[in-house]
């Protein structure tokens, strides 16, 4: 056998040991008839070869009394002799009581054994088999003339066991033509009686890639009963998972439903509060001091209540997976670059690539949705501005090869110069609701965060296949930022009067505040696109 | 005379209060609580831009916008609560000319207002906001392009002053007797604009973001859903098969180009 097929044997497989069952049962019922047959055959045969020995001797003997003298010659026994050996089957040894003897070819006294000469002696046909040279032979002796002369037969079997030795080769080779076909067949029978394990593994298969249409046939043996219940296991988790997607929808309706319901009246409360506070600023009365401040708390409050609403439908959208990205591919510094511009920070370095920047100073690119990116980056400016202190550091690194994958990782750091952030916070950093400073996030004018802003910028950076973490302070003083783009972001969002523009530009922070870690999937360096001309 | 807004909203408050911010800009105002009043309200007063909500009672925003568009390629903006994708690419294959979700604030509301309106004003189109060549040999054309007041597309002529497009029949002598020779096509401002921009660009590549700025205003961080659906319904009106488009052909990956077909 090769060593491919032994190997294959040697697996444990359910069907190829049912395979080799098969063939030893099939082996061993050859052996068995077989062995039984060439022992009756060969006793048969031996039985024969007497009979026609004995039979032989019987009329040897009659025909040597009747043809010899009273008193013979030599020359008579030299003619029996040769009558005798006109038939060819056999030698014969004439032995007289004094010793002297004659004989045919090949044969002499010393071949009969004292054994068949006693009873030769006692007046009876005795026989024996012996070993003449290479040949079995079968002896025959009789008395003749009361004992004055004995004589021998010798019959070789080489016919009889020439016979018995084609009888071995033709079982042998049957019996292993059986065994061979035994093991195909058993083979084949083994496929077909396991063929409804095979059906069973491979609905099981479609079923754990979500087919859960996979069903069985069912019948009454024991694999039609298994297959009964794979089919009731089947309908039943199709069922719960389809009462978990209709959950999951009605969710998602409710949401989307709550979005109008609670929408609508914030814009309206929204615009009503714009127009009043201009009409306020235009009016050429005196107004009372409280009703200036009132107004102002109110458009703080609505403010919060706006956030506070499109936060919390936010997080129910990523809880539902409702929230869609529009992946695309960005130039990095080119969007931050943009964004901070947007949203009035100032900078002290105009925030233009580095000639380091990227690999073969490429632009750095990645794979975002470009509003998902902005909330992102917005929420975690603010956050620094507001929880740390100005100012506040970002860079971009990457792309960084990651094993497995095409696409590499881009990190962007958004690093504050303010005390950081104290050790056990830490955990609860990303929890919803969770305000790191309390007596701070309320504070007039300044961005009032719901406490849910870095849970959805985690779970927007999660669902672009990026992920956002805090750096710890060793980590970030450890790794060697190799920064395409080093912008110091300084001064507050122009809306607010909090923050007041420093005149001396500090050095970047390094290490001293708390700094996010932002990655994202790298999209592909691409030439920087024409610019339209504003 | 100032622009006539006719906003469609449900809401009382939002209804009043953009009224009043509307008013305050100078803008003259007419506001429908719903899909029915809305249509009366369009047919009577036929207005210069509609503010619609989409979602409505009794006759949904959506249907009312493609009931203007059946008669009208008067400016439409949706106001939407919802910000999937789904609704607004639904709002905007109505034939919405652009979008604001709620909450919004009231200068956004009117930044994007005075943005379409400016879109069916003549004057805005001038050369200063072609896009410089840079290849030097392609300049003069580009340039002239600008200025032109007529530009041609393949069968297309672009009537700039008039704010006009009209299709050529594509070869005079073997036209069918049934076929009239020249056909206007209607189109919204923002189908003009984006053409228009297009062909001023012929043979170059325009990407999503120019042409955010260019058509629709946006300097930044604009929705590049805006661009395709409308190129897609300016496709369907210009394009012979708009499945297989020569006019406006896509740049995987970049954006839009306007090829001019020989003949």
């Amino acid at each position: 056998m090769t060593p491919r097929l032994i190997n294959a044997f040697r697996q444990p497989s359910l069907r190829r040991r049912l395979a080799l069952v098969f063939a030893g049962a099939v082996a061993s019922t050859a052996l068995a008839l077989s062995l039984s047959a060439y022992l009756l055959t060969a006793r048969a045969l031996e039985q024969d070869a007497v009979e026609k020995a004995i039979t032989q001797t019987r009329f040897n003997l009659f025909l040597a009394d009747a043809t010899l003298p009273v008193t013979p010659e030599p020359v008579d026994f030299e003619r029996l002799l040769e009558a005798l050996a006109i038939r060819g089957e056999f030698g014969t040894l004439l032995l007289a009581k004094d010793g002297t003897f004659v004989s045919g070819p090949e044969v002499s006294p010393e071949l009969v054994s004292p054994d068949l000469a006693a009873k030769v002696a006692a007046d009876r046909l005795a026989y024996q088999t012996i070993r003449v040279g290479d040949t079995l032979t079968l002896v025959t002796g009789g008395r003749l003339r009361e004992g004055q002369l004995a004589a021998y037969f010798f019959f070789p079997q080489d016919t009889r066991l020439a016979t018995l030795a084609r009888l071995r080769t033709v079982l042998v080779v049957t019996g292993l033509a059986m065994a061979g076909l035994g093991l195909l067949a058993g083979y084949a029978f083994s496929r077909g009686l396991l063929r409804p394990v095979g059906e069973a593994s491979q609905a099981a298969l479609r079923v754990a890639q979500g087919d859960l249409d996979a069903r069985l046939p069912e019948g009454p043996d024991e694999f039609g009963v298994l297959n009964a219940t794979f089919n009731r296991m089947a309908a039943n988790l199709k069922t719960r998972i389809a009462e978990l997607e209709e959950s999951r929808s009605r969710e998602r309706r409710f949401v989307d439903d709550a979005a109008h319901e609670l929408r609508t009246p914030v814009a309206a409360l929204y615009g009503e509060i714009d127009l009043l506070a201009s009409r306020l600023q235009a009016a050429t009365t005196e107004l009372p001091p409280d009703v200036v401040r009132l107004t102002s708390l109110l458009a703080t409050d609505i403010d919060r209540l706006r956030r506070l609403v499109d936060d919390l439908l936010e997080i129910g959208r990523l809880d539902a997976r409702a929230v869609e990205a529009s992946v695309e591919r960005l130039h990095v510094e080119k969007f931050l670059a943009q964004l901070v511009r947007t949203h009035g920070w100032t900078t002290v370095a105009e925030l233009e690539p580095s000639p380091a920047s990227g690999e073969r100073g490429q632009p750095v690119c990645v794979q975002a949705d470009k509003r998902l990116l902005e909330r992102i980056m917005v929420n975690l400016l603010q956050n620094a501005l507001q929880h740390g202190a100005p100012p506040v550091t970002i860079r971009v690194t990457g792309p960084e090869a990651r094993p497995g994958r095409s696409s590499g990782l881009v990190r962007i750091t958004v690093t504050d110069s303010g005390p950081g952030i104290p050790v056990e916070q830490v955990p609860f950093l990303f929890d919803r609701f969770f305000k790191a400073d309390p007596s701070r996030t309320s504070r007039p004018g300044a961005y009032g965060g719901s406490g849910l802003g870095l849970s959805i910028a985690r779970g927007y950076a999660r669902l672009l296949g990026g992920d956002l973490e805090l750096a710890s302070p060793e980590e970030t003083r450890a790794t060697d930022w190799a920064a395409a783009m080093d912008g110091t972001v300084l001064t507050g969002p122009r809306a607010t009067t909090d923050w007041t523009a420093s005149s001396e530009p500090s050095p970047p922070a390094s290490g001293g505040g708390a700094t996010f870690v932002l990655t994202l999937p790298a999209g592909e360096s691409v030439e920087v696109e024409p610019r339209v001309n504003a | 005379m100032a622009d006539l807004i006719l906003i469609v909203e449900d809401d009382s408050s939002l209804r009043e209060v953009i009224a009043m911010a509307l008013d305050g800009e100078g803008f003259r105002v007419a506001s429908a609580p719903d899909g029915p009043a809305a249509l009366i309200a369009f047919a009577a007063q036929s207005p210069d831009l509609v503010l619609l909500d989409l979602m409505l009672p009794t006759l949904d925003g959506l249907r009312v916008c493609e009931e203007i568009r059946r008669v009208s390629q008067v400016p439409i903006i949706i106001l939407t609560a919802r910000s999937s994708t789904e609704d607004i690419v639904r709002g905007l294959e109505a034939g919405a000319d652009d979008y604001v979700t709620k909450p919004f604030q009231l200068p956004e509301l009117l930044a994007r207002i005075r943005s379409v309106l400016r879109r069916a004003a003549i004057r805005s189109i001038s050369p200063r906001d072609a896009i410089p060549d840079s290849l030097p040999g392609t300049t003069a054309p580009s340039s002239r392009s600008a200025r032109a007041s007529v530009l041609t597309l393949g069968p297309l002529v672009i009537d700039v002053a008039a704010h006009r497009v009209i299709r050529r029949a594509p070869q005079p002598q073997t036209s069918a007797r049934d076929t009239p020779p020249e056909r206007e096509i209607d189109l919204t401002v923002t189908e003009f604009r984006l053409l228009y921009e297009l062909a001023r660009h012929v043979g170059r590549v325009l990407t999503r973001e120019q042409l955010l700025e260019l058509v629709w205003g946006y300097s930044y961080l604009g929705d590049s859903r805006l661009v395709d659906v409308h190129i897609q319904r300016l496709r369907a009106k210009i394009e012979e098969d708009p499945s297989q488009p020569t006019l406006i052909v896509t740049v995987r990956g970049v954006g839009y180009r306007a090829e001019s077909p020989p003949g």
